[in-house]
């Protein structure tokens, strides 16, 4: 108890205030202006009274203190119960605290109070630098710990103890821990979370939206935020042209925006599969099949991304009946899974009465232009594919694609082919979609993301909130479901080149970010140091970010050819044992000093017979006066002992100059064979 | 704090007694003891247990967020909390102890006990050639350690690396005899605080306590032989004749230290006086009333006011009797016999003890007490 009532050690503080700045950057993003006011007034406060130039802060004030800044966190989060609040209102106590705090207990709870902080910062960045800071901080926070020890010293040299101390004490602490850290961060199971966590971030994630209006995507074209990477069983890149990642189907048109039907409920989850499927897999076989990983960034909703026909064979995860697949939860982590995609037209031979219905859906009226020239289109080319050809040259001839688009009145399919003719992937997806199914044609819009950059160092595909993309898909009869690309029509070289090289004419391409990718790419040694950090970063969430359960299996796997998962706990048991049997080891490690010699351990040897056999031996006694009595008592082996007692005066008593005369080994010997005779002796003297 | 029904048991004297047996098994006592896994407990503190439930917090916030960093940190701090237990364990083990005699003193006053604590790799005791061989090597220091004896203030000490710290903690003594301060305290929650290394240590030493001297009126003896105080009228101070320096020894009055020598950088220097030539007297157990420790006590003050006076006094005790004599060395036998009396089965052992001391540990003349009397009287 008195440990705890010691004040606060001086050098402990400017270590906890370091600490302090350290764990609060990671949570600067979310949290309102007004908090870098707070802390710094704390800190600076708190630093003048370790200076002695302002007091200790009175009931009073704290209680002022208590008051404002409670109000002032209710005010700033607007009363919303979400993560940013939960944890704002943490960060208020823990400055606060800081504020207060004086003695060595407070030291303790504000430094563990960091910890929570440097957690909950996680939560909100978890890039490779975010992470090497929290190695700084925790550094500093062990620290804080250990100053917060030593801070109190009475006597000797032992007053200067400072920085270095703490430093080398906090240093070997962590590296000393690390292996263990490594061991169980590998092996501890990772399994979903305990219950549903009602507290989530409100922070807006850029991302697909769940409906589609001409426009939507040509805003997320100004984000370069990552929507997710992608790596490939094969290694290769999938030729452009392939990687069109699809994430919604919308196949409801309400006259201005495409939205999903209810249709997306109608959902298979694994390990059920729906029967095409599994036809199409036996049919494609192992050729035919694209097998890919990907690690999502959070998006906040439940869809996830697949190549075409393709599906995920990973618990949790669903495939709709319109051939997209779904999470059971909203992605609010980082999530990895992996999933196929399947080459070549295979698809379900039958499009049911419900779905052709659901796929021809219109409004009754609106854009009257483009109905009867769909009508007049379709007189001039009756079958669906001819059609849809020359809807696709109708757009190559005279449209334009660009991210400025200008603005559309009530009717603004007509407009837009009519008047305008300029518009992004939206406008030819969503105009595209309306034509065909004017004339019967059952299609619909699917937004995703459509390329990506490839890194070749590591083999991967970045695909950022940029790569957005809508296009059309058509049902034909006899085929199944077949993707259009109007976009493709229009702008070949957003397909092929992406984004960038598409709107290298007007120049329009993330205009409003500070620096350009283009002028990155333009200097080479900065575009290679760019992409050394791109590959450093796809390790980092890799192998760190997105570490769960399916790549621990899949480590274990390969490292242990087992994939029973009781297997592996009894290891982590195991290894968690091995630790405590390895301290333990260390504990009862004998000092230096306590080490025997082993001629010494011989004769003890010899004495512990003895004693077996009765004969007390007091500690004082010299080795010689022990043989002499045992000669006396066991006449039979008196020649052994005889020997060994000459052997050991040798040893013992000889000049220094001599001292080898005699080796260990001879006494050891001699010691063996005396205990040799002296049991024979015993044995003879029982009978 | 006594509700709790465990801390109730624990306070019984049967249980205190058994611990106790059980501890004196355990670590010995002895002059110097060195720390091992014998004499080291260790349990985590109240603040370990709440870095451990912040650890809890913190792996329920992965597992909900499947956050691979909070995972890393909540198995890094988990980790650093089973390095740390023997990290504390480490900071106690091989710390070598040892019992240094404090100056004799009387019962009810503070003891400033030294103790000597360095490293065992560097203690005399093993020596040799691991010292050497290790010496350059890594070795360790022992960190923020509290030594207090119950119920008496602590100090705080670090012993660094190859270093030997001398540093008094206190002690009170209420007993005459031996010095017998129990068991110290000896603890450290380095480096993180997160668990608690103890030991109870018991050394050994030689210092005795003498009883609290009493100031009662001073009764000499008039019986017998030549116990009549003669002579002795003047109350004595510094106008008796200057008989020369002599180095400073314990226990010298300070009035009688030069202390112009002491200025002139010539050490600690005793002036000596003759004393009261003639003034001698007896100071007797049986001139007392009262139980032992009481007249003990007056004794003691009697002895002291005596010995200040520089009179000539000798002292009878039940079964002891020291001739009149004036000198430290008479001072100390004096004490030493008020202190050991009747002290049983010890009093051999400590007479002889006392004798030791008295003689200034440089003779080991185990004669007995009259005998030396006799011959310092003779002398």
């Amino acid at each position: 108890m008195k440990a705890i009532e010691r004040p606060l050690p001086r050098s402990a503080l400017l270590w906890l205030l370091a600490a302090g700045v350290l764990v609060f950057m990671p949570h600067h993003s979310h949290l309102p202006w007004f908090f870098w006011g707070m802390a710094l007034i704390t800190t600076g406060w708190r630093w003048l009274m370790h200076r002695g130039q302002l007091p200790y802060p009175n009931a009073k004030t704290k209680m002022a203190a208590v008051v404002l800044v409670g109000g002032a966190v209710v005010a700033g989060f607007s009363g919303h119960y979400s993560l940013e609040s939960a944890v704002g209102f943490f960060v208020a106590m823990s400055l606060l605290k800081t504020l207060e705090m004086r003695t060595q207990r407070d030291g303790y709870i504000v430094v563990f109070l960091c910890f929570f902080l440097l957690a909950t910062g996680f939560l909100f960045e978890q890039e490779l630098l975010w992470g090497l800071l929290g190695i700084v901080a925790t550094w500093v926070l062990i620290g804080t710990l250990v100053a917060l020890q030593l801070g109190q010293q009475g006597t000797g040299a032992a007053k200067q103890l400072g920085f270095a101390v703490v430093s080398r004490f906090a240093t070997g602490i962590l590296l000393i821990s690390l292996p263990l850290m490594l061991v169980v961060y590998l092996l501890f199971p990772r399994f979903g979370p305990l219950w549903s966590i009602k507290l989530q971030s409100e922070q807006a994630m850029t991302g697909l939206s769940d409906s589609m209006s001409p426009g939507d995507i040509a805003s997320l074209s100004q984000s370069d935020e990552l929507a997710f990477r992608a790596t490939f069983e094969s290694g290769q890149q999938p030729p452009r042209n392939q990687l069109y990642w699809r994430a919604l189907v919308l196949d409801q048109y309400d006259g201005r925006s495409w939205q999903r039907s209810g249709s997306r409920r109608n959902v298979t989850w694994y390990p059920e599969m729906p029967e095409y499927q599994v036809e199409q897999l036996r049919r494609a076989g192992v050729e035919g099949v694209t097998r890919y990983e990907i690690i999502q960034e959070p998006t906040g909703q439940n869809w996830l991304f697949t190549l075409r026909d393709g599906g995920s064979m990973e618990p949790g995860i669903g495939l709709t009946s319109s051939g997209v697949l779904v999470d059971r939860r909203p992605v609010f982590q980082r999530k990895r899974y992996r999933g196929y995609g399947i080459d070549g037209q295979y698809a379900r031979h039958q499009l049911g009465y419900v779905q052709r219905r659901l796929n021809l859906q219109l409004p009754d009226d609106g854009n009257p232009r483009t109905r009867a020239w769909a009508q007049q289109l379709w007189q001039q080319n009756p079958t669906a594919d001819v059609f849809v050809q020359a809807l696709l040259d109708h757009f190559a001839a005279s449209f334009t694609y660009t991210l400025k688009p200008p603005v559309l009145g009530d009717d603004d399919i007509d407009e837009f082919l009519f008047d305008t003719q300029r518009g992004f992937c939206a406008h030819f997806a969503g105009a595209f979609v309306y034509a065909a199914r004017l004339v019967g044609i059952p299609a619909r819009v699917v937004t995703g993301y459509q390329g990506g950059e490839w890194n070749n160092a590591e083999n991967y595909l970045t695909v950022r909130q940029y790569d957005a993309h809508g296009w059309a898909e058509i049902w034909l009869d006899g085929v199944g479901w077949v993707r259009v690309d109007p976009t493709a029509a229009v702008a070949p070289s957003r397909i092929e080149l992406g984004l960038e090289q598409a709107l290298a004419g007007e120049g329009s391409f993330m205009e409003n970010s500070l620096i350009k990718p283009g002028q990155i790419r333009s200097m080479p040694w900065l575009n290679q140091l760019r992409l050394k950090l791109e590959s450093v970063n796809y390790l980092w969430h890799r192998w760190v970010l997105s570490y769960d359960g399916e790549r621990q299996k899949s480590i274990l796997r390969s490292i242990f050819n087992r994939t029973d998962y009781l297997y592996f706990i009894w290891w982590i048991i195991g290894a968690v044992i091995a630790v405590f049997v390895v301290i333990a080891a260390l504990m009862l490690a004998k000092g230096p000093a306590r080490s025997r010699s082993a001629e010494r351990r011989g004769w003890d040897t010899l004495l512990a017979d003895c004693e077996k056999a009765g004969i007390a031996v007091a500690a004082s006694e010299s080795p010689l006066s022990v043989l002499q009595r045992l000669q006396r008592q066991y006449s039979s082996a008196r020649p052994a002992l005889l020997q060994l007692a000459t052997l050991m005066e040798q040893r013992l008593y000889a000049a220094p100059s001599q001292a080898d005369a005699v080796s260990s080994k001879a006494v050891l010997a001699a010691i063996k064979q005396a205990r040799r005779a002296l049991k024979r002796a015993q044995k003879l003297a029982r009978k | 704090m006594l509700k709790n029904p465990l801390r109730q048991w624990l306070a019984t004297s049967a249980v205190r007694q058994r611990w106790q047996h059980w501890l004196d098994r355990r670590i010995p006592v002895s002059r110097s003891v060195t720390l091992g896994h014998r004499s080291i407990f260790i349990l985590p503190t109240a603040i370990g247990w709440l870095f451990g439930s912040l650890i809890l917090l913190l792996l329920v916030t992965a597992i909900n967020y499947k956050n691979s960093l909070v995972y890393g940190l909540t198995f890094w701090l988990f980790s650093i909390g089973l390095t740390t237990m023997y990290l504390t364990f480490r900071n106690l083990k091989g710390l070598v102890i040892t019992a240094q005699d404090p100056l004799d003193g009387f019962a009810g006053q503070s003891f400033d006990v030294p103790l000597l604590l360095n490293n065992q790799r560097y203690s005399a005791v093993s020596g040799g050639t691991k010292s050497t061989a290790q010496g350059s090597g890594k070795s360790r220091g022992h960190y923020a350690l509290w030594l207090q004896y119950p119920d008496n203030p602590g100090i705080n000490a670090s012993v660094l690396t190859g270093e030997a710290v001398t540093l008094s903690s206190h002690y009170r003594s209420h007993q005459r005899g031996r010095l017998q301060p129990g068991r110290i305290l000896l603890e450290s929650r380095f480096p993180l605080g997160l668990f608690r290394a103890w030991s109870w240590v018991k050394l050994d030493f030689n210092t005795l306590v003498y009883p609290e001297p009493q100031s009662v009126p001073l009764v000499t003896g008039s019986d017998g032989d030549g116990g009549e105080l003669e002579g002795a009228s003047r109350d004595v101070s510094g106008d008796q004749d200057f008989r020369g320096l002599r180095p400073y020894q314990a226990g010298d009055s300070l009035k009688q230290i030069a202390w112009k020598q002491l200025a002139r950088g010539k050490g600690l220097v005793t002036k000596e006086f003759d004393s009261d030539d003639g003034a001698s007297c007896w100071l007797d157990w049986g001139h007392l009333t009262g139980n032992t420790e009481y007249r003990l006590s007056c004794l003691t003050g009697w002895v002291l006011s005596v010995h200040d006076k520089g009179w000539q006094y000798g002292l009878r005790l039940p079964g002891v009797e020291i001739a009149p004599d004036h000198s430290e060395r008479h001072l100390r036998r004096c004490l030493g016999q008020l202190a050991l009396y009747g002290l049983g089965s010890d009093s051999g052992l400590a007479s002889g003890l006392a004798s030791g001391l008295a003689s200034g540990s440089t003779s080991a003349n185990p004669v007995t007490v009259t005998v030396s009397a006799n011959q310092e009287a003779g002398r």
